[in-house]
């Protein structure tokens, strides 16, 4: 999941405010790997041109390669560009194996084996074999920043030379999309844990780093996938304005960049002189307000669903996304195989007034202040939010909080309503550690809202692996979000997590064919992509 | 001619920088009565004003991304703004004036310490403070003005203490501290009027700076929590590819602030009396007159020369009608008090003024080049080779911060077409014909290294460097002490006889006249008012002022300034429209004619006066 | 001599004591947790305790700074808490860039000061005058980032001649053309506001030179305006503006950013910037000290040069 203030699409924001303020993108996160099985005809694994030299800009550095630590947005990005992970994502919300050639389980789902495939060495020529995997699992598992994500794995173990076994302490049939992430990531066991360097298994090589300026990376001779990469090297520098990245990329300065302001979007999509790539939307974060459920009034779920229906999600969108998202009732995508339609208070200013009318004839007046981080652009978004508020009878403050401060804000529950942008898992299961309420003790559950449907529909999901029974789980989990209203959604990100390139740079994002021919996933959240196939022209 | 065009123009300027700054002022008074929508609305929400509505009749500074009405936005960031840039640069200013100045002028353990301050201050990052004045005390206005009065007393400490110390070592100030002045009365009385103007001038950006700076922190989002333009600039930064003017409209508005306060500020420096001089003058030149000049070129021939200074205060007409001859090896001397415009003469014949707007009318012609109309290297050359000219004050005379070789050598080597070692050569003989010993020495000195007398040696020194066929002194003595002053004056007229130079000479002593010319000039209001051998003159002045100022035979070691003994009053500052005698409000035998009339030139042989009633023989002085 | 050294190396030693202790201190008052950021969304109660004790946070302030000056005493400045990067490695490859654009563009500020400066002078309140005074106020309120914009837009996307990101940023030395290319947009833009500046400080002071007798008889001497106004007006005219340059450098350390941002520079500006709001101690820290001491030297070069413009201040014995 994406942090707090992990979105700068059309910020002016401090420099440091991004490299500070992005914590953790962890396991059920977004890195996903080029190609796949599956719907569409997916690109074929091959290079149309081969060489060159690709320079891109991203809109931050991240903060280092520890595959064990909290781990930026920007560091992912580069990390999708040196390492393959286990397991891909692929198009209607599956997986398939990638790195690995097999991930099977026993049939209560405790045992998980994860086979390799043979001859895959790691960047410095160690070999990916079931040692390497069950090192870099166990450093994920023992990992004080990751370890909530494998609290469900007992141990792991090597069995063979190609073999690891994961040994589940309750069943946990979902476990394979966790390593689609950065749990699936590999690194050569002598490095695990090193931040400044980075050790994978991927097609390009890390030959240089210059935290918070730039990035060089080299193509790797031994790459296991015959044929990739396409490019020599990626240049990537860190642009963190969005109207210097456009302006590079009008000069030709840059091939491409990631994250254009929504105007950019707006503007490009109708360009010949550029492609506006998006990400296939089954991962999107949203844009969202937590409300804390345990302190009056937003304890009573009529106050909730109050705020919910005073705000126009349709004229938020309209403004602040100028038309390029889409109303969010969950966290769960529009195109996800698990979405279902529910009964989430829709805008109803009138219904609103009644009903705030009715708290407010019963408790008196309602105060309630917005927090976030100082993000100019974030802060409209709450100021848009604030004044549909008060016109429905609450009266509104906001105040900004210290960068970075959203998660300790959040765990100490020292908040009302908090502006959030999160839940960007692939699989619904991946947001499980901030949905359980753990029978109340778990503090990523950001509002500490307790319902043991929810629970119950996570369980479901989690623990089986007959896709029937983990729709059921996760309907269960929608429609509680939907009646209950923790969290008011506001809209799904798909539409503006955009890429943009030049017309010679071709391969980024779409439907990418796995190693056995299989389409898989090109593209997540608009901004995580695969370098292999990427190609320019000659 | 109308020279007051460009003195009129500069306090319409500042006129329409007040205008401003009171427009802003009112509408931040009356925002509340104004016709003005709510900053805070939204206007896509009351459908008054669209997303990124282009500026129009509907929102005059167009919409904002929520349709926010750009223009009540502006009007409620004119107070911040106003606040923040006044309070912070009167507060930095004052506290860092007084700061820079004591350590400056003071020195020793109190400029250590200041100095160790200011360069804490100037490195320590004005951002940590920010945000730890923040955190304790809140997001004010009042913190802000705060932080930023702390970080800017440095910068002005910095400034004024550079000036104090270059003033410090001043002549006026080492003056007045030899003459026994205390410390408070030099910090008051001889620096701090001549700190103001850098101060004020630094002030003048710092309100800029201000404003720009808290724009750089809104950039940072550790701005205050009152809508400032910063913030609207900031705001709209994002935004400049696609709707430019919700960034620029603020900048705008910021950009003429900031000018309207600068332009205010030039014309109260202009109100305060400052004077704006000039080297390189907008000359005008008048026709050429009639008279043909005659066959031998003679080193000096003035015709009919009329000198207009177009001042701030009207136009002064400095040189009034002068036509003088001086022929090769003559001494002519040009007498009369302080501001009788005997130095203006001198000034109009090589073309430099303090003032900016000249008109020169008639001819003035040196070895016959026509210096007022002729090719300007030639005029140059003429005057760097044929003319040497001796100031009154040799302590100004001398560029303080050039070695006396440079100043010596420069015209050798522009005009005289020496080398440099040929020049450094003769820079020597010229000192020791001047009389200073040791002079390679000499030559490596700054000026303020040698005493009075010196210097004025070496100013002679200068002015002799091309062999000049005419020289120009201008009361070359009055600034030295009376035993200094017998020998330059002896120096002068020894090189004078040596060279068969053509000198005119300016002074109010007319008993030093008597010594050294051939011909004597009596100058009043501009003109010549006399004009005779000086025998002659001596023995049978015809003008009552000229009267006047033997019978009130200066005591040398006055200063020129002590006024006549026998006629009170001073000499008029002369303007172009005036009519009748100049010297007609003090003159004893004065009549309505000449209040009415300009005197006519009486000639009577050699023995020129501009007199209705000149005084025969016969009357009593 | 040695003695008058050894007095000034203690003084700056003082105050960089003074100044990185204030800084350190008032860094930990800022509000935020390091250990947190680190640690991210998901941090435990327990984990964060275990990450502040890594970071050493658990320790007091003053326990930790001294900590730090004992280090920074041996050049060792500590590393990133967030990159876990040396905090020398990061000043290194952040310090070319900003020295660079600061050289370049105080540079290129008084060369644009100089020549309009005394231009203007020439003639107060005349044409060129007014237009250099209203020029230098436009410049001067023109935000950095519309300048930069603008600048990146004319010459970056519709001329295309120059680049409009500093990006692998090749060594002056070995591709000083490349470099110039990638600096000159920023140098410019650093440089209009300053120019502004100096173009008012220096006209002021030009103009008092002017009244100077010495002046008028440079012109009586024959001697051309430009020599006039190059060798006699300007140099007995620049304290004041020798006092700004040597102030600038210390402010613009920190007031690049602006221009490090939209320029896509990695300099010491945003670095300072981003670990002040990250609480970076210890690269805040080095930063701050590395601004004091080239605070001193340089305010020690002016106080030098003072006495090179106006000889009289030397036997003060500044």
């Amino acid at each position: 999941m994406h942090g707090t203030s992990a979105r700068t699409r059309r910020g002016i924001q401090l420099a440091a405010a991004l490299l500070i303020g992005v914590p953790a993108l962890t396991a059920g996160a977004t890195a996903p790997p080029a190609s796949a099985p599956g719907g569409s005809a997916p690109e074929p694994a091959t290079c149309p041109h081969q060489g060159g030299t690709a320079r891109f800009a991203l809109d931050n550095d991240g903060t280092g390669f520890d595959t064990t630590g909290a781990i930026a947005p920007g560091s992912i990005r580069l990390i999708t560009a040196m390492n393959d992970s286990l397991v891909a994502a692929i198009p209607g919300g599956g997986w398939k194996p990638l790195l690995a050639e097999s991930i099977t389980a026993n049939p209560d789902a405790t045992v998980w084996t994860i086979t390799m495939r043979p001859g895959i060495t790691f960047h410095d020529g160690a070999p990916v074999d079931g040692a390497a995997v069950a090192a870099n699992l166990e450093a994920f598992r023992t990992g004080k920043v990751t370890a909530y994500a494998f609290t469900a794995v007992d141990h792991i173990t090597a069995t063979g030379p190609l073999t690891a076994e994961v040994h589940m302490n309750r069943p946990w049939g979902a476990f394979p999309y966790s390593l689609i992430g950065q749990a699936g990531w590999m690194v050569s066991p002598s490095t695990i844990g090193t931040n400044d360097r980075f050790v994978g298994v991927g097609p390009f090589m890390l030959e240089s780093w210059t935290p918070g300026d730039s990035a060089r990376l080299v193509r790797n001779p031994h790459y296991w996938r015959a044929g990739l990469p396409c490019l020599d090297a990626v240049e990537i520098k860190f642009i963190p304005d969005s109207t210097v990245r456009r302006q590079a990329f009008d000069a030709g300065d840059i091939d491409g960049f990631i994250n254009p302001s929504v105007e950019d979007i707006v503007d490009l999509k109708g360009s010949p002189a550029a492609q506006v790539i998006t990400g296939d939307g089954a991962a999107a974060n949203e844009y969202l307000l937590l409300l804390n459920t345990t302190k009056a009034p937003l304890d009573d779920v009529n106050v909730r669903r109050a705020l919910a229906m005073a705000i126009d999600r349709d004229l938020f969108i309209k403004n602040q996304e100028a038309g390029l998202t889409t109303k969010a009732s969950s966290f769960i995508d529009l195109n996800s195989p698990f979405a279902v339609p529910t009964d989430y208070p829709d805008y109803d200013p009138a219904a609103a007034k009644q009903l705030i009318a009715a708290y407010v004839a019963a408790h008196g007046p309602i105060n309630l202040e917005i927090k976030l981080e100082p993000n100019p652009s974030v802060r409209a978004n709450v100021d848009l939010i604030a004044s549909f508020w008060n016109d429905a009878g609450v009266d509104t403050t906001i105040t900004e909080i210290g960068v970075g401060q959203s998660a300790i804000t959040a765990i100490s529950d020292n908040y009302q309503v908090f502006s959030w942008f999160q839940f960007s898992s692939i699989d619904p299961d991946g947001e499980y550690p901030f949905f359980h309420s753990g029978g109340g003790t778990n503090v990523l559950n950001w509002t500490n809202f307790v319902d043991p449907k929810i629970d119950e529909g996570f369980d479901l999901g989690r623990t089986s692996q007959d896709p029937a029974e983990r729709t059921k789980g996760y309907t269960m989990v929608q429609q509680e979000l939907a009646s209950q209203v923790p969290i008011l959604w506001i809209d799904h990100l798909n539409g503006v997590e955009a890429a943009v390139a030049n017309p010679k740079l071709h391969g980024i994002g779409g439907i990418k064919a796995l190693p056995d021919g299989s389409p898989a996933l090109g593209m997540v959240s608009g901004s995580f992509f695969s370098w292999a196939g990427v190609w320019l022209d000659g | 001619m109308p020279g007051s065009d460009r003195s009129r123009r500069f306090p319409w300027l500042a006129w329409a920088g007040a205008a401003w700054i009171a427009l802003l002022v009112i509408t931040a008074l009356l925002a509340p009565v104004l016709p003005l929508r709510d900053p805070s609305a939204k206007g896509i929400r009351t459908g008054e004003v669209g997303r990124f509505e282009s500026p129009g009749w509907n929102a005059w500074f167009g919409g904002a991304r929520q349709g926010e009405d750009q223009l009540a936005r502006v009007v409620a960031g004119i107070r911040p703004a106003l606040v923040l840039g006044l309070v912070v640069t009167l507060l930095g200013a004052l506290l860092g004036g007084v700061l820079g100045v004591a350590a400056g002028y003071l020195r020793g353990r109190l400029d250590r310490l200041a100095v160790g301050f200011i360069d804490a201050a100037l490195a320590f990052p004005v951002l940590v403070l920010v945000i730890a004045a923040r955190a304790a005390f809140g997001a004010s206005l009042v913190v802000i003005i705060a932080i930023f009065t702390a970080a800017s007393i440095a910068p002005y400490a910095r400034l004024v203490r550079g000036a104090t110390l270059t003033l410090a070592e001043r002549d006026f100030v080492v003056a007045a501290r030899a003459m026994g002045a205390t410390r408070r009365r030099i910090l008051w009385r001889e620096l701090a009027p001549n700190l103001a103007l850098p101060l004020f001038s630094f002030a003048c950006l710092g309100f800029a700076v201000v404003i720009l700076t808290e724009g750089g922190l809104s950039f940072l989002g550790l701005s205050v929590h009152e809508l400032t333009w910063g913030q609207l600039i900031a705001e709209g930064a994002g935004e400049i590819r696609h709707h430019p003017h919700v960034a620029l409209i603020p900048a705008t508005v910021m950009f003429l602030t900031v000018m309207a306060f600068n332009l205010v500020g030039d014309g109260l420096g202009q109100l305060g009396g400052r004077r704006r001089p000039v080297t390189v003058q907008r000359q005008r030149t008048g026709p050429p007159s009639p008279d043909a000049p005659g066959p031998l070129p003679a080193p000096l021939s003035i015709r009919n020369l009329s000198t207009v200074l177009h001042t701030a205060t009207g136009d002064v007409m400095a040189v009034d009608d002068v036509s003088l001859e001086v022929a090769a090896a003559e001494v002519v001397g040009l007498v009369g008090e302080s501001g009788s415009g005997k130095t203006m003469i001198l000034r109009s014949i090589v073309g430099a003024f303090p003032v900016a707007d000249v008109s020169r009318n008639g001819s003035v012609e040196v070895d016959g080049v026509d210096v007022l109309r002729g090719r300007a290297e030639d005029v140059q050359r003429t005057l760097g080779t044929a003319v040497g000219m001796i100031s009154q004050n040799p302590l100004t005379a001398l560029n303080p911060v050039r070695r006396i070789e440079h100043q010596l050598t420069e015209p050798m080597t522009v005009h005289g077409g020496l080398t440099r070692a040929a020049a450094r050569r003769r820079a020597l003989e010229l000192l020791d014909q001047v009389g200073l010993t040791d002079g390679a020495r000499r030559l490596r000195s700054y000026p303020h290294e040698l005493s009075g007398g010196m210097r004025q040696r070496v100013t002679i020194a200068v002015a002799l460097a091309n062999h000049p066929s005419l020289l120009l002194a201008d009361e070359p003595t009055t600034a030295l002490d009376v035993t200094i002053q017998e020998q330059i004056v002896t120096l002068l007229a020894r090189l004078q006889d040596e060279r068969t130079m053509a000198m005119v000479f300016v002074t109010h002593d007319l008993a030093l006249l008597g010594e050294i010319a051939d011909t004597i000039c009596v100058v009043y209001g501009g003109q010549i008012v006399e004009r005779a051998p000086a025998a002659e003159l001596f023995r049978h002045p015809r003008h009552r002022y000229t009267v006047a100022l033997l019978a009130s035979r200066p005591d040398p070691a006055a200063p020129s300034h002590t006024p006549l003994a026998v006629i009170p009053g001073h000499p008029p500052v002369p303007r172009p429209d005036d009519r009748g005698c100049r010297f007609a409000p003090r003159c004893p035998a004065a009549t309505a004619q000449c209040r009415e009339e300009r005197p006519p030139e009486v000639v009577d042989g050699t023995h020129h006066v501009r007199c209705w009633h000149p005084r025969g023989d016969d009357e009593p002085a | 001599m040695s003695r008058l050294l050894a007095g000034r190396l203690l003084r700056l030693l003082a105050l960089v004591v003074a100044v990185t202790l204030v800084c350190y201190v008032l860094l930990d008052a800022t509000p935020g947790d390091p250990a947190v950021w680190r640690l991210g969304n998901n941090a435990d109660p327990a984990a964060l305790a275990a990450m502040r004790q890594e970071m050493g946070l658990d320790r007091p302030v003053l326990v930790r700074y001294l900590r730090w000056l004992g280090d920074a005493a041996r050049f060792d400045f500590g590393t990133s808490l967030f990159t876990r990067r040396s905090v020398g490695g990061l000043l290194t490859t952040a310090l070319p860039a900003t020295i660079e654009l600061l050289v370049l563009g105080e540079l290129l500020a008084v060369c644009i000061a100089v020549p309009l400066a005394l231009r203007a002078a020439r003639r107060p309140g005349g044409l060129v005058d007014r237009g250099v005074s209203v020029g230098a106020f436009a410049a001067l309120s023109i935000p950095s980032f519309v300048l930069a914009l603008y600048l990146g837009w004319i010459f970056g996307v519709r001329l295309g001649w120059l680049p409009t990101i500093v990006s692998h940023l090749p060594s002056p030395w070995r591709d000083p053309l490349g470099n110039l290319r990638q600096m000159f947009l920023p140098s410019v833009t650093l440089a209009v506001p300053l120019a502004a500046v100096y173009i008012r400080l220096l006209r002021t002071d030009l103009l008092a030179t002017l009244s100077e007798d010495y002046v008028l008889l440079a012109t009586a001497r024959g001697l051309g305006e430009r020599r006039i106004m190059w060798r006699h007006v300007l140099r007995p005219s620049s304290t004041n503006l020798v006092t700004a340059i040597g102030m600038n450098v210390a402010g613009l350390v920190g007031g690049a950013v602006v221009i490090e941002r939209f320029f896509a520079i990695n300099g010491v500006g945003q670095l300072l910037v981003s670990s002040i709001v990250g609480k970076e101690f210890s690269t805040a820290t080095t930063i701050v000290m590395l601004m004091t001491v080239t605070v001193v030297l340089v305010n020690t070069i002016i106080d030098v040069l003072y006495a090179l413009v106006d000889p009289r201040i030397r036997r003060a014995g500044v």
